[in-house]
């Protein structure tokens, strides 16, 4: 038997200002190190530390609790030592367009090599019009043409001259050229030449058909003497843009003699430039039609076709760079080929290649939230693929997913070296890990963010430099180290636990934050004590509508709770209800009926499907209980029904089962239970009483019924003996147990509950196997046992009368 | 110059068409100094009767250059083809004539070509002229240095300047104000080509001309002819840049048949001015714009 009625000191765990020996936060050095997590600081130390494929980091933990800061933290302090990676340009690729060249460069170079190629193409078209508009093109192209000129027309001036000696012309029709007998400057007439002697006749149609046989042979010729010409010309043209293009080019392959790439790119620059020169005559930015562009191919202008597209640059002051991507979408990771609308058609060149943050991030480090990244369509393939592949290949989502088969850009792929930190909570984790192969090759490294450290005086002192780097760091007022030891002891309260502290940033933030601003609400220089409480008392406020209302339903009497008087088969128990983020406690009335039937205890909740799992759990649990406690020679004939009153949603969990197995006992042994007692806790087989959490919502919320109703001295809560170090009460609490107001009992067995709330003895078996005779727990025994041996009386008769039959 | 429009009226500008690229460039100057003194613009074509005549021989056969094939001809054919050529060129006038707001018509006339189209200028107030062909243009297009060069520099062949012949200040003055008006509304400059037989006259025919054009014009050059050869004329024309060529119908260059020698010679149209308005209505049918 341990039953405990504590005392105030038991319900809360107070921090002592004389342990954290300073005033205020101002005299407090700033904290460097990370308190709390050092399991997750020595797993981000070795997962940025490792430089091997699939060594990953998963930071997993609830939100809010600093995964980022601290993960950015050991990152950006890691890249700082680290090289700074190169530049990444794409560049056009004159064999195949379509599949433009990646360019690596070293840091800052991209961007000088993008604008030298600009001024480049300026310098080209002052310098190709030039060469093409210079006497010696002029003389040298107008020799060939009128060498071809000449060459025809003298031939065709020997033909005319010939036909003329014969009486013969060469006319132009409509489509073409013909022979005909002349006479002075007219064709003679078909009359006329029947007129003429057959002799004549015969002659002159011989002498068209040889000469007309020299104009075809003549014409025949002429392709062959343009195409030489054509050919002629054309090495004239590459000769003049070679020449103003080498000059400029010349000076490009000197800077960059180093680079082989480049190098390369530039030989390539001057032979399209020698072979596309026209597009260098054109006004600036003027594009070719679309006929032009058809026969001639060119589908660039001049300020797209030798642009650079520097893509990732450097920042030459840093070290590797580290990116976090907030909106992680497929193409904001891979990279995307924009498109622009022209003559109502959607073109694209490797100009619009856009770089992904993977391409920001290679050669260091790439953060991204795990969730957002799950909940982009293609993110997560797209992301393994290019981990998997160590490259980035970047692919349209229509190329991707084979739905879009138009001829798009395939830019190179680009080596990639990124290492990438997810950060989620731990049920994506897990569930990645149970669902997704691949998941564990390529994150290798779990760094688990704790939500709560250990509570000890060393402890306080660091917590209290972590709340004074905070508020310098966000420029609060300084807190005083009472307000210090209300943030501390508030935040055992978050974790419902005297010994331990939160670590949840987030919710630390806040709190300071929102102290401090309480305090210059009220003028004060420094955040006290009551800055802190009243800021915990407003966000409560802000969050307890619902809460009230309950309380008010109960206070008005729509919802029936007992906190006086005596009921049989009647106990209070006490749930807890989350809303968001906050929580309260609530009593919910808890009523058992017993009578004779088939060993059945019939949870009504679960019957009715708003029990969950865990709570019908507890139910059955009672059945055993029941069986073995009392029931140990017969067979346990009782159908009893457990019901949580006016309840109509699910309840979930065993906190209850002590309370139900109170209302069993005390309907069982027809004893009236305290309705002043709230009782919460879980019990086994053997009676014994295990602990619930949420125990100081629960006192709380019995508390405040109790409250508005006028405490007397009577009322009070049946913990479980384990929740003892949970207690963080209210203040109101404490001060109503402090002055015999209100009681919290913690208990270690059914027995002791029992004896709490009917003020009887519950009685133990004697020696021969007894319970003490007006014990509880012999009445149960009698009761359960008259049902037993009226269950058998029933089942005889029943049988001899069905034999009878 | 208002106070020479009625002594300078010209009601319909008429153009010889063949389809050739000089014919075009014949008709966009026609149409240009029609739409400047809302005339009626006038399109002529000639069916060369010798190429109806050639047809009807039984031997001839007709090379195409452009396809390097060879065909007998007959004179079906041949009339489809010229009567093609007719309305292609009918829709080119009446597209112009629609672009620039005024009226026009399109005759087509058979005979000589040269003997048709002079007997033409006797019947309108100014008579477009250019080297003729049907596919003269087309023909020397297929020279692989004019395709090259006109790559190379488009719009070079772009001329600056009016020109018009200037002899007898009274006789020839229709012609200048026409060609002052042209060069006005093409936003060029006047290159007057004056004819006199002594620096003195020449002088005098420069002050006439000043007087007859007041200060309406502005880039007015004059060159003086130095002879009445076909090519001291070519070479002023190309010397001023010509577009085009004003010239009154009593010129010698028109009187004297050494018009068709010059044509041959230069690319840029010639229009004839006559000296007295037209007494006779076109025979063509009218088609007013839309």
């Amino acid at each position: 038997m341990a039953i405990n009625n504590l005392k105030a000191s038991d319900l809360y765990h107070s921090c002592d200002t004389k342990q954290l020996r300073f005033k205020t936060t101002a005299r407090l050095k700033a904290l460097s190190e990370v308190i709390g997590q050092e399991r997750a600081v020595e797993a981000v130390r070795f997962g940025v530390g490792i430089q091997r494929d699939g060594y990953n980091l998963y930071a997993l933990g609830p939100n809010g609790i600093g995964k980022y800061s601290l993960v950015r933290r050991y990152v950006e302090e890691k890249a700082k030592s680290k090289d700074i990676p190169s530049d990444w340009c794409y560049v056009n690729n004159f064999q195949q367009p379509y599949k433009p060249n990646a360019l690596e460069l070293p840091p800052g170079m991209g961007q000088e090599l993008s604008i030298e190629m600009e001024q480049l193409i300026d310098d080209l078209r002052a310098a190709i019009p030039a060469v093409f508009e210079s006497e010696e093109y002029r003389t040298r192209s107008q020799v060939v043409e009128e060498e071809l000129t000449e060459r025809k027309e003298r031939t065709i001036a020997k033909i005319q001259k010939a036909a003329r000696a014969k009486g013969i012309s060469l006319i132009r029709t409509p489509t073409g050229i013909t022979l005909a007998p002349i006479r002075g400057d007219e064709v003679i007439s078909i009359e006329e030449f029947k007129r003429l002697p057959k002799k004549e006749r015969k002659r002159i149609k011989e002498d068209t058909e040889i000469l007309q046989e020299r104009l075809h042979k003549a014409f025949h010729e002429e392709p062959q003497r343009e195409k030489e010409a054509r050919d002629k010309i054309t090495i004239l043209n590459h000769e003049m843009a070679a020449y103003a293009a080498g000059n400029l080019i010349d000076t490009l392959r000197k800077k960059y003699h180093d680079l082989t790439a480049v190098i390369d790119y530039l030989n390539d620059v001057e032979a399209d430039v020698v072979e596309h020169f026209r597009i260098f005559l054109r006004p600036e930015g003027e594009k070719p039609s679309f006929i032009e562009a058809q026969l001639t191919g060119a589908e660039q202008t001049s300020d797209t076709r030798y642009r650079v597209n520097a893509m990732v640059i450097r920042d030459t002051n840093g070290g590797a760079p580290v990116v976090y991507e907030d909106n992680p979408s497929y193409l904001n990771l891979i990279g995307r080929v924009e498109h622009s609308a022209y003559m109502g058609t959607l073109e694209t060149d490797f100009t619009m290649i856009r770089a992904g943050a993977l391409h920001q991030a290679n050669g260091g480090y790439l953060i991204l939230d795990a969730l957002k990244v799950l909940m982009q369509p293609f993110a997560w393939e797209g992301l393994k693929r290019a981990l998997q592949s160590n490259e980035i290949r970047m692919e349209s989502l229509g190329q991707m997913t084979s739905l879009v088969s138009t001829v798009s850009l395939e830019p190179e792929p680009i080596p990639l070296q990124v290492k990438l930190v997810l950060l989620g909570d731990r049920r994506i984790y897990y569930l990645l890990s149970y669902l997704d192969p691949e998941f564990s090759e390529l994150f290798k490294v779990a760094v688990d963010f704790d939500d709560r450290m250990d509570r000890n005086p060393a402890s306080q002192k660091l917590y209290a430099r972590l709340i004074a780097t905070m508020v310098h760091n966000e420029k609060l007022l300084e807190f005083d180290s009472a307000a210090v030891a209300r943030v501390i002891e508030h935040s055992a309260r978050m974790v419902s636990d005297a010994d331990k502290l939160s670590t949840h940033m987030r919710s630390l933030m806040d709190l300071l934050r929102e102290s401090d601003h309480w305090a210059r609400e009220d003028e004060h220089k420094i955040v006290g004590r009551e800055d802190v409480q009243q800021a915990i008392n407003a966000a409560e406020h802000r969050a307890d509508r619902i809460r009230d209302r309950v309380q008010e339903e109960i206070e008005r009497g729509t919802l029936f709770i007992d906190t006086t008087g005596n009921k049989v088969g009647q106990v209070n128990g006490l749930s807890v209800i989350k809303l968001g983020n906050f929580s309260f406690g609530l009593p919910s009335r808890i009523t058992a009926r017993v009578r004779i039937g088939g060993s059945k205890v019939i949870d009504i909740e679960r019957e009715v499907k708003l029990g969950g799992a865990i709570h019908s759990k507890g139910v059955m649990i009672l059945s055993g209980y029941l069986g073995s406690h009392y029931m140990l020679d017969h067979p346990l004939s009782l159908t009893a029904s457990l019901v949580f009153e006016q309840s109509y949603s699910e309840v979930e969990g065993d906190s209850a089962s002590s309370a139900e197995l109170y209302a069993l006992i005390s309907a069982l042994s027809d004893i009236p239970v305290k309705q002043s007692l709230a009782v919460t806790g879980s019990v086994n087989q053997h009676g014994e009483i295990q602990p619930i959490g949420g125990v100081n919502e629960k006192i709380e919320g019995f508390f405040d019924v109790c409250s508005k109703r006028g405490l007397d001295g009577t009322q009070g809560v049946i913990i479980p003996a384990s929740n003892r170090k949970h207690l963080m009460l209210r203040d109101d609490v404490c001060k109503a147990v402090e002055k015999g107001k209100f009681a919290v009992y913690s208990v270690e067995t059914i027995d002791d509950g029992i004896e709490l709330l009917t003020g009887m003895t519950a009685g133990q078996r004697d020696e021969s196997g007894k319970f003490p005779e007006d014990s509880i727990n012999s009445g149960v025994e009698a009761k359960l046992t008259e049902f037993s041996t009226r269950m058998h009386a029933y089942v005889t008769r029943s049988e001899s009368s069905g034999a009878k039959e | 110059m208002n106070a020479l429009n009625t002594e300078t009226i010209i009601r319909r500008v008429a153009v010889a068409l063949d389809a050739s690229l000089a014919s075009s460039q014949a008709l966009q100057a026609a149409a240009e100094l029609a739409a400047s003194l809302q005339a009626e613009l006038e399109g002529i074509f000639i069916e060369d009767i010798n190429l109806i005549r050639l047809a009807e021989l039984p031997f001839t056969r007709e090379i195409r250059p452009a396809s390097m094939t060879e065909e007998t001809v007959n004179v079906q054919r041949m009339e489809q083809e010229l009567r093609s050529l007719a309305r292609q060129e009918q829709q080119k006038l009446e597209l112009i004539a629609r672009e620039k707001g005024i009226s026009c018509s399109f005759r087509i006339r058979r005979g000589q070509i040269k003997a048709e189209l002079m007997e033409a200028v006797a019947e309108v107030d100014v008579m477009t002229l250019c080297r003729p062909g049907y596919v003269s243009e087309k023909f020397r297009r297929q020279t692989i240095g004019y395709s090259l060069r006109a790559a190379a520099f488009p719009g070079q062949q772009a001329r600056s300047s009016v020109s018009v012949i200037f002899g007898r200040a009274q006789n020839e003055k229709r012609a200048l104000m026409a060609a002052a008006r042209l060069a006005d509304r093409l936003d060029l400059g006047l290159s007057i080509l004056v004819t006199g037989d002594s620096d003195a006259e020449t002088d005098n025919l420069q002050r006439e001309a000043d007087t007859i054009l007041g200060s309406q014009t502005q880039r007015v050059n004059f060159i003086r002819l130095s002879g009445n050869q076909v090519s001291d004329l070519v070479m002023a024309t190309a010397s001023s840049n010509s577009q085009v060529l004003l010239v009154n119908s009593n010129n010698s260059l028109v009187a004297g048949g050494q018009l068709w020698h010059y044509l041959e010679q230069v690319s840029c149209p010639v229009l004839i001015v006559r000296e007295q308005a037209a007494d006779r209505e076109s025979p063509g049918t009218p088609s007013i714009p839309a």
